[in-house]
């Protein structure tokens, strides 16, 4: 019952998505549709799991005042605040004005305290990337040499600065000549060039073996010797 | 000139201590930063719940029973139930049920699409004909032919570089070692997009506070 009932579940449930895949009639593309909508309701409780993770670590932190309480409640207000005006507040024309109010608070919240701190906290990276650049790309090899000109390229041909600094060593170098072998865009046609042939080879040979790693394990999966879902219960 | 309103000036007010609170970071690390960064946690996790009430509780399971009477669709939600058994450490085994139903649908589809869209069309992309000759001039047949080339060399020799069941010496290691220039060459790109878009971000949240806060935007441009 512990074992032998989930690894059916998976195993039926894989083979049914596998065969509908073959056999495209109306009544599998029906079935198909429903087998996802109830896999996306499913999904919806593992979410609610993941928040009663979070909503338990922080009241625990609380309970025992353990370094940092202060923030547990933090986080616990901005969870409950958000949640309460999401799932009460709402758009629809038949609803009473304060759901409307609530849902206005929470589009407020969104654009005001969600998006800021989201751009912020992730532009953070920009900084600690740089220090880590500065470190991966000391050019001691050839291949941190080929990294290095790389990113580079990238980052300077896709930018207005890059595009100026090319079209100025083009009239430097050919004076605006009509007969220059290249064209003044020639750094962003460089760029474009480097992420279209060395970069997708590169990119399409690494996702042949993902992909081919990726069907051996979903087909371990639905025949049991893989059951991801047995672990942590 | 027309004045903002309060709330306009209360929110950019607010999003911008947000911001500069959140960037004190970089100074070192910090009671206000904590504060923010444990705001940020709750919000989104608030906002992840709301989002999935919204989108999949509402028009996936309340509408289909309550207005089109599915009662069907109660199934799911029994199985998606049996997920919230993991809070108790005595019946946990039975959120093995949802898990292994939504894995083994994942398990099941991602075959066939895998197959279809990592595989079949990339070795079709791959097929390119090494020598073009179908563009207008013969500068642009020479590009075409030349990136097509360096394309079938690169995928071939990145394949050969990840083949370790054959040892990498002699010319087939020479092949595999273009495959790692390759490689590396691709990773030198794949970070130049990562820190633009982080540094776009950052632009983003500097032209925020200039402009919409400190209007100081115009004045610097002049």
């Amino acid at each position: 019952m512990r074992t032998q009932v989930p690894v059916a579940i998976a195993f039926i449930a894989g083979v049914v998505m596998v065969i509908q895949f073959f056999v495209p009639t109306h009544h599998s593309m029906a079935l198909r549709d429903t087998l996802l909508a109830w896999t996306r309701i499913i999904s919806a409780f593992a979410l609610v799991v993941g928040i009663g993770s979070l909503v338990s670590i922080n009241i625990s932190k609380l309970r025992r005042l353990s370094p940092g309480w202060i923030y547990a409640i933090v986080t616990l207000a901005g969870f409950a605040v958000m949640a309460v005006f999401g799932i009460l507040g709402t758009k629809e024309a038949a609803a009473p004005a304060w759901r409307h109010t609530l849902d206005r608070c929470y589009q407020w919240l969104f654009d005001n305290v969600q998006v800021p701190m989201d751009a912020t906290i992730f532009s953070l990276l920009a900084f600690f990337i740089a220090s880590a650049a500065y470190r991966t790309f000391r050019a001691r090899t050839f291949e941190a040499s080929l990294l290095l000109a790389a990113a580079l390229l990238v980052m300077v041909g896709r930018v207005p600065l890059g595009v100026e600094i090319g079209a100025k060593l083009h009239e430097a170098i050919w004076g605006g000549s009509t007969t220059a072998p290249v064209t003044p865009e020639w750094l962003q046609s460089l760029t474009e060039w480097v992420l279209n042939c060395p970069n997708t080879a590169a990119q399409r040979a690494i996702m042949f073996g993902a992909a081919l790693a990726a069907v051996a394990q979903a087909l371990r999966i639905i025949v049991g010797i893989e059951r991801p879902y047995m672990s942590g219960s | 000139m027309e004045h903002p309103g309060f709330w306009h000036v209360f929110s950019v007010w607010v999003a911008a201590l947000l911001t500069l609170i959140a960037y004190s970071f970089l100074y070192k690390d910090n009671p206000a930063y904590r504060f923010v960064e444990a705001l940020f946690v709750g919000v989104s996790a608030g906002y992840g719940l709301a989002i999935v009430y919204r989108d999949v509780v509402i028009p996936d399971l309340w509408k289909p029973i309550h207005d089109e009477g599915d009662l069907l669709r109660l199934i799911p939600a029994v199985i998606g139930v049996l997920m919230l058994s993991r809070f108790h450490p005595k019946i946990s085994w039975l959120s093995r049920w949802p898990m292994a139903f939504t894995i083994g649908i994942g398990a099941g589809m991602s075959i066939p699409a895998t197959i279809q869209a990592n595989i079949l069309k990339q070795v079709q992309g791959t097929m390119v004909s090494p020598v073009v000759l179908d563009k207008a001039t013969a500068m642009e047949n020479a590009v075409a032919s030349v990136s097509n080339v360096v394309l079938i060399i690169g995928v071939l020799s990145v394949l050969a570089y990840f083949f370790f069941s054959k040892e990498h010496t002699g010319g087939y290691g020479r092949f595999c070692k273009l495959g790692i220039y390759f490689l590396m060459f691709s990773f030198g790109a794949s970070f130049g997009y990562t820190v633009m878009a982080r540094v776009s971000l950052l632009i983003g949240r500097v032209t925020f506070l200039l402009y919409d806060w400190l209007h100081v935007g115009a004045v610097l441009l002049r």
